[in-house]
């Protein structure tokens, strides 16, 4: 007489622990893919915000050297006079030169005394939605205090 | 003959929870390295220039001229000074928070007809 065997509830290739365990698997997978890409997405905005921040600081660097005041000197050359201004050198500036030099988009200059803003000049287009990156310096313009503002895109 | 209890250990009490929590905590702690950018490149350079700028339009030779020099700095860069020589100083926001970023420079400057050492503090308003 044969005897009867139970059979198992689950067979073949399915079972409970094989199922959650490719659960846990799935799970796993697509946690460490969004945190790899969404790591990989704010290094990238980082990058870009730091190398736009910097820029913007040399660029204020340049024209503060470019647009500083010069006084007379031994020889053919003056010397330049650190921190200070001259308007006329400032507004001669060729801003679209510096910005096509960057490979950015847009730049613009700006210089205010306590009354408000005595010069502006800008270069490129701001594309619509775009972050500008901006340094604010600090010079002298025939013996007065202005602020000077660097902003790139 | 009574069998010994069996302990149950919850999922909270084991050693793999408490070795997870301490990864997370690592972790945790780990991910502020990483923010290797604190934007503070640029007040650098304004403070170096605001101490410049003050030295040039010898701020320091009177009280009354170095808080007028040093106000309109601050009001310029959009940020607090506080400048001093040994005999007198000027300030625009009182005294930096606790914890706050300083930023300070010292150079020789002219003050009541006599080289002293000035110096200049600067920190972001709030």
């Amino acid at each position: 007489m044969c005897k009867k065997t139970r059979q198992p509830r689950y067979s073949g290739f399915f079972s409970l622990d094989a199922a959650i365990a490719l659960l846990i698997a799935v799970f796993a997978y697509v946690s460490l893919s969004l945190i790899l890409s969404s790591a990989a997405a704010s290094s990238s905005s980082g990058a870009h915000s730091v190398s736009s921040r910097l820029l913007s600081l040399r660029l204020s660097s340049l024209i503060m050297d470019e647009a500083g005041a010069e006084s007379g000197g031994f020889g053919e050359g003056g010397y330049a006079k650190i921190g200070e201004l001259d308007a006329q050198r400032l507004s001669a500036l060729d801003l679209g030169a510096i910005l096509s030099s960057t490979g950015r988009n847009f730049a613009s200059v700006s210089l205010f005394s306590s009354e408000g803003r005595i010069f502006f000049s800008q270069a490129g287009q701001l594309p619509v939605g775009a972050e500008v990156f901006c340094t604010k310096r600090l010079a002298l313009l025939s013996g007065e205090m202005a602020r000077l503002e660097v902003c790139v895109s | 003959m009574s069998l010994p209890k069996k302990h149950s250990a919850g999922f909270l009490m084991s050693l793999e929870a408490a070795a997870s929590l301490m990864l997370l905590a690592i972790s945790l702690h780990a991910l502020q390295l990483f923010e290797f950018d604190s934007g503070s490149e640029g007040a650098f350079y304004l403070c170096s220039d605001a101490a410049l700028v003050l030295s040039k339009t010898n701020a320091f030779s009177s009280a009354e001229l170095l808080q007028e020099k040093t106000s309109e700095a601050a009001l310029l860069s959009g940020t607090c000074i506080f400048s001093e020589t040994g005999s007198f100083s000027a300030n625009t926001c009182g005294a930096a928070p606790e914890g706050k970023e300083v930023r300070a420079f010292s150079f020789p400057a002219w003050s009541m007809g006599k080289v002293a050492t000035a110096r200049v503090y600067c920190w972001e308003r709030r």
